[in-house]
């Protein structure tokens, strides 16, 4: 073994460690302990929780409004995503950039816009009330219909996202090919779309997980899911085991599309990539332009607009934003800082764990690289309640351990473990365009390990780790159910604030800090594109 | 009668390149090469015939008929067109029989004739055996034939190629060559072949249209076009060629750097360019002396580099060179002329 292979097998080795310790190591000691009871083995915990008839009931809920959720953004993202890549939609690019803003939003604080504008004091409530002969408050009215709509209207860009990332990459030619023998609905629908269904159905599994795991939605919607339950029985009920044997179908639910996802990703059936320069065929839309356009344009109002828009107008001016922010006022300032913190930290280490690990995976042979690769998907199956009863789990107790756990490191350990998976897919995905020619190049220049690693790779590979880093800080910004479960004494977040706020009635002052949250997450967005000309990428 | 014929076709495609006026036949049986370097516009040729792009002046006609221009664009799929892409665009997730199902449904074919062509095509190439197979599971030589499959199936008016061998190695090139000419052969469709492998161009092709800049430089035979190359960059791209600013000394004979030879078509000219290919120069005690500077072994001889008064020269030699080693060299075969002016300066090796 050279210098160089065992620097990459040891770095990429003690990042695997760290990411098995830090990220896994919590959920596995959370479900092992729930086996041993009384000194011995038992399933008690389980068997208590997992016979009862709720149960049942619990799982078809949560199954049916994230399914509902992953249904809608289906229904609405792939023809999206379609239109604003491959036809002559008008202001595709417009509509190409927009469509992403909720992404960046968290899902509480769209819930939060669209229950005011639902309210008594806007027309748009009182009319559908009237219209269809409804009382109280309308999305308390029908909480899983609303928690699932929430949760499409925050997530649906994932589907579109991932679709239109596997549309532009499908090499020209294949539909060229077809469009030699066959008419554009069946080259679209028997070329295009079909190459594209790996991406279409990474972008369901994001929308199914995070839909699954989702705290703030169900808790606004007042909708009964597992995510909700979990919570309940761990912070109300104080039954750690409970809680975790009402987490494992979760676990289990969220497997098993990341499984086949993962089935469907390596396989080399749906592998197209492009072999020219030449752009993207564009598809005349004739007679569909004008409802393609009212389809595109009804989902950025909705989706974007209208909510920015409600935050904007409730936040109101200035004051608004200086009294959120000021020890005078709510004094959000520190939680707002702590929350810049804590993501930028997380995303840091999240980048380099995913680095570290990335590289070993893309020069490793296929046993290796297969196994880092599935070990650094896994935290996708975690849950933001799973995650948070874990950590709890592990780091609370005695001695060394309470350095941790009593204090903000546990926090930012909580959003390593929920998004560096993110981070690492994305590092992944840039460091495997990194050709390992280049770095061969500096080895035989007499570079070591080191120069080689930090001079060559790194630095190729630079746009798509800052795309990482931003994918998990835009993350980590908006997290609140690990947050609730594990955020110390004394240690507020900025989404905890938010939440606790919301249900105060300080509508201002949450819109402010809403708008002021999302500013901080498009901010880097911003930088990135015009530093880079490149659009974020999500793996 | 399956033909093609392009009538002074013009394409604008950027503001810095312009394609045409071409203007080539494809008569029934023939197969025809694109050659020329790297962005000369072969691809967009075939991009034109297919319908994949469209014309910005004169005609393209097939089996007759106006495909592309004079306010007509054929849609691709109603040209008949068969066409192998340079990437092969064979589609990832169809078996290779369901590739050639693709692209013949739709045509109103009953069931047992369609899957009696899909049979037949992957008969052709030698690939009904592997008709379960996905694109990943075949070797490099079987998604060629595959691809070629595909493009026959639907009985095509003209078959394009466009650079289908560029990956293949050489053994697996030759190989599939003689394949493509069989076939082609056996079922007299026209055929029209991209390459910039003269190797590939000689050995495939009825008639060769040298391109260059977006413009035919020559077409002709192959033999024409490698004893009589029309122009100094024919003569450089096909094949090894000295190409020598030669002055007339009377009687058909002209003056080089070489010496003296005989141009019997040049005749009446003060000067020309003149083409001389290695195989009619050899190494000979009674030559004019030339400095050797490299060489590269040839299987029988040697393809030497020399040197004399600051030009450069290629000839054959049965020795293996000796750089810095002083030879005598004789022109002892004949000169072509070039259409060049030979009143304008050498601009240097094209």
């Amino acid at each position: 073994m050279s210098r160089r292979t065992r620097g990459i097998a040891v770095s990429g080795g003690v990042a695997t460690l760290l990411f098995f310790a830090l990220c896994l190591l919590p959920v596995v000691v959370m479900f092992v302990s729930t086996l041993f009871q009384d000194g011995g083995p038992s399933l008690e915990a389980y068997g208590k929780v997992l016979i009862q008839k709720r149960q049942w009931d619990l799982f078809l809920r949560t199954i049916s409004v994230s399914l509902t959720a992953v249904l809608l953004s289906l229904l609405v993202g792939v023809p999206f995503a379609w239109l604003t890549t491959k036809s002559d939609l008008p202001l595709r690019r417009l509509f190409g950039s927009l469509y992403f803003i909720p992404l960046i939003v968290p899902p509480y604080m769209i819930v939060f816009a669209w229950d005011r504008i639902l309210s008594e004091r806007y027309p748009l409530g009182p009319w559908i009330k009237e219209a269809f002969g409804l009382k109280g408050a309308l999305i308390a009215a029908f909480p899983l219909t609303s928690a699932a709509i929430f949760l499409f209207l925050s997530y649906f860009p994932l589907v579109i996202l991932l679709t239109r990332s596997s549309l532009l990459q499908q090499d020209p030619s294949l539909e060229e090919a077809a469009s030699l023998t066959s008419g554009e609905g069946r080259v679209q629908r028997g070329i295009t779309l079909r190459l594209a269904v790996p991406g279409i159905f990474t972008g369901a599994t994001f929308v199914f997980l995070f839909a699954l795991s989702n705290y703030g939605v169900p808790n606004m919607a007042q909708a009964n899911v597992y995510a909700l339950e979990v919570f309940y029985q761990f912070k109300t009920a104080y039954d750690a085991d409970a809680a975790t044997a009402t987490a494992l179908p979760l676990v289990i639910l969220s497997l098993v599309p990341l499984l086949v996802q993962r089935a469907l990703q390596s396989g080399k059936r749906y592998s197209s990539p492009r072999t020219t320069n030449r752009p993207v065929r564009q598809v005349p839309l004739g007679r569909l332009k004008i409802p393609a356009f009212l389809f595109a344009s009804l989902l950025i109002l909705i989706s974007v607009v209208v909510p920015l828009g409600m935050l904007l107008y409730l936040a109101g001016g200035i004051a608004s934003y200086r009294g959120a922010l000021d020890v005078e006022g709510l004094g959000a300032m520190p939680d707002l800082t702590s929350t810049l913190v804590f993501s930028a930290l997380a995303a840091s280490a999240a980048v380099l764990l995913g680095f570290f690990m990335a590289h070993l995976a893309a020069r490793a042979g296929k046993l290796l690289s297969s196994s880092v690769d599935l070990v650094s998907i896994l935290p996708f199956a975690f849950p933001a309640g799973v995650v948070g009863i874990g950590l709890v789990r592990l780091w609370n107790r005695p001695g060394a351990f309470s350095l941790v756990y009593t204090t903000s490191a546990i926090l930012v350990i909580g959003l390593l473990c929920r998004f560096s998976p993110f981070g690492i897919r994305t590092v992944s995905a840039a460091l495997s365009r990194v050709d390992p020619g280049f770095e061969e190049a500096a080895r035989v220049s007499g570079a070591g390990w080191l120069r080689t690693t930090f001079s060559v790779t790194f630095r190729m590979a630079l746009p798509g780790l800052a795309c990482a880093w931003i994918v998990v800080f835009i993350l980590s910004l908006g997290e609140l159910g690990m947050s609730r479960l594990v955020a110390p004494p004394g240690v507020q977040t900025l989404p905890l604030r938010i939440f606790s706020l919301i249900h105060w009635q300080y509508d201002a002052f949450v819109a402010a800090l809403c708008v002021i949250l999302v500013g901080c997450a498009l901010l880097p967005v911003l930088i990135f594109t015009l530093l880079t000309g490149r659009r974020l990428e999500l793996r | 009668m399956k033909r093609l014929d392009l009538a002074t076709v013009e394409k604008k495609v950027s503001r810095r390149f312009s394609l045409g006026p071409l203007t080539f036949s494809v008569p029934e049986g023939e197969i025809v090469v694109l050659l020329g370097p790297s962005g000369c516009g072969k691809s967009t040729t075939l991009r034109l015939v297919s319908g994949l792009d469209r014309v910005s002046g004169g005609t393209i006609s097939l089996g007759g008929q106006v495909v592309s221009g004079n306010g007509t664009h054929r849609d691709p799929r109603k040209r008949r067109v068969g066409m192998v892409f340079q990437s092969l665009a064979l589609w990832p997730h169809m078996r290779a029989v369901a590739q050639l199902r693709f692209v013949l449904r739709g045509k109103g074919l009953a069931r047992k004739e369609r899957e009696g062509r899909i049979a037949r095509s992957l008969d052709l190439v030698g690939l009904l055996d592997r008709k379960r197979a996905f694109p990943h599971q075949l070797s490099g030589g079987e998604l060629q034939r595959l691809a070629l499959a595909r493009a026959l199936v639907v009985d095509p008016e003209i078959v394009l190629l466009d650079e289908p061998l560029s990956a293949a190695d050489r053994a697996l090139r030759t190989r599939l060559l003689l394949e493509i000419r069989r076939i082609q052969r056996e079922l007299r469709i026209p055929m029209i072949y991209v390459t910039h492998d003269q190797e590939e161009a000689l050995a495939l092709a009825d008639r060769i249209v040298v391109m260059r800049e977006g413009r035919i430089e020559q077409d002709g035979t192959p033999r024409e076009v490698y004893e009589k190359p029309r122009s100094r960059f024919v003569a450089s791209f096909l094949g090894a060629s000295n190409v020598v600013q030669a002055r007339a000394i009377g009687n058909g004979g002209f003056a080089t750097p070489l010496g003296e030879v005989s141009c019997p078509e040049a005749d009446g000219r003060q000067a020309a360019w003149l083409s001389i290919r290695p195989e009619a120069i050899e190494v000979s005690p009674e030559g004019v002396a030339c400095d050797v500077i490299s060489g590269t072994y040839r299987g029988d001889r040697w393809l030497l580099q020399v040197a004399r008064q600051g030009e450069r020269f290629q000839v054959f030699g049965t020795s293996p060179p000796e750089p810095g080693q002083r030879v005598g060299v004789k022109i002892v075969g004949g000169a072509h002329l070039l259409e060049d002016d030979a009143s304008v300066e050498r601009e240097g090796e094209e």
